[in-house]
């Protein structure tokens, strides 16, 4: 009966040292930026939670997914510890790097290794992965996102005045002017005409005709004259 | 408990990063990195850091007396400026834990050593868009295009 006592005892304590106590560390890998683009820093920030209901100990956090041919490093480290990081809180990590290739990447997961307990087993686990993105080549980022002042700016006054000089003195013309010579059409036929006219809006049935496109018309008895 | 180093007399070699472009980051981030000296050859010191009230404890590098602290904000709040980070001991910091619990003057407790660093602001791209301005130098040159011709005519 007594030994029964002890083994049961056994049992029970060896079934309390390996319930849930101890840390449970969840991390998380993410990149801070909008664009990735080579040559330009690149943030990526890791965090760390203790979701468990003792300290974690010796927290190790070590990034190896950066090949340094492909990825410069600005400020930071990819390999860090901390002493103890308290239940119920987080710690975050921050590293700047600078692609220095464009294309395609995968951005992997880290690994973060720790002490559930004083004494205890290494426990390892990995950050969540951002997963495959794409870096920009300078060039193409510059082209599609960078003001380059001076020129745009040109390039938008020019299209703004003349489009403020088009709005303001273009009058509607209900039938397309063109230029023909007469005797090369014949009345009656069908033509396709370009729209030649500079400064007017043609509304062919209420639709305004955008400049230089095709109209099938029928040529009136008049030149300079279309029923279409 | 491992026992914590103290650490006398530290020499630091500090460097930091702060955003500068806040059209490619999502956010503004601070990074302290530094390197520590200590004249009784501590080596593995566990330090905290203060930084206008928030406290993050300091990473470890791989080498010796490598330490890292970091931390981020949105570009709103990242005010340009300097940030003074306070670096404490475990002892100094659990005094300034217990100053805050209480309620008292938390800058009477002496950090082991402060660093400052300087943030310049991120650029969130031109002030005024290239549109806005495109359309203030298209509606002057109308205008003057306009009086012009007025002139010309009268």
């Amino acid at each position: 009966m007594t030994k029964m006592l002890h083994v049961f005892l056994v049992l029970a304590l060896l079934g309390l040292g390996s319930g849930d106590e101890g840390a449970r560390l969840l991390a998380s890998k993410s990149l801070l930026n909008r664009y990735a683009v080579e040559g330009r820093d690149l943030t990526l920030q890791y965090n760390i939670y203790n979701v468990g209901s003792s300290a974690a100990l010796e927290v190790e956090l070590s990034d190896d997914s950066f090949p340094p041919e492909d990825f410069g490093i600005v400020s930071g480290m990819l390999n860090v510890k901390w002493d103890r990081i308290a239940p119920a809180s987080n710690v975050s990590h921050t590293v700047v790097l600078r692609p220095l290739k464009a294309g395609y990447f995968n951005f992997t997961s880290a690994s973060v290794s720790y002490l559930a307990q004083e004494g205890g087993q290494v426990v390892v686990g990995y950050t969540s992965a951002p997963g495959q993105g794409g870096i920009l080549a300078q060039r193409e980022f510059d082209r599609r996102f960078s003001p380059h002042y001076v020129s745009s700016i040109q390039f938008k006054i020019c299209f703004f005045t003349r489009s403020l000089w088009l709005a303001l003195t273009c009058r509607e013309c209900h039938r397309p002017t063109v230029f023909l010579v007469c005797n090369s059409v014949s009345v009656g036929a069908q033509q396709t005409l370009e729209i030649l006219s500079d400064c007017c809006l043609h509304v062919d049935h209420g639709v305004p005709i955008k400049n230089g496109s095709l109209l099938e018309v029928v040529m009136s008895s008049k030149c300079n004259q279309l029923v279409s | 408990q491992r026992c914590a180093e103290s650490c006398t007399d530290p020499v630091i070699t500090p460097s930091a990063y702060t955003t500068s472009d806040a059209v490619i980051s999502s956010e503004s981030v601070f990074i302290v990195e530094l390197s520590l000296a200590c004249a009784n050859g501590a080596q593995s010191v566990t330090l905290y850091a203060d930084v206008n009230g928030r406290q993050f404890p300091v990473t470890r590098g791989q080498d010796v007396g490598k330490y890292q602290v970091s931390w981020s904000l949105p570009h709103k709040q990242a005010s340009s400026g300097t940030y003074q980070v306070k670096f404490f001991d475990e002892e100094s910091y659990s005094a300034l834990r217990k100053a805050q619990r209480n309620n008292e003057d938390v800058n009477a407790i002496e950090p082991l050593f402060s660093v400052n660093i300087d943030h310049r602001g991120a650029w969130n791209g031109p002030w005024v868009s290239t549109e806005v301005v495109a359309a203030l130098i298209g509606i002057l040159v109308y205008y003057m295009a306009f009086s012009a011709k007025s002139t010309i005519q009268a």
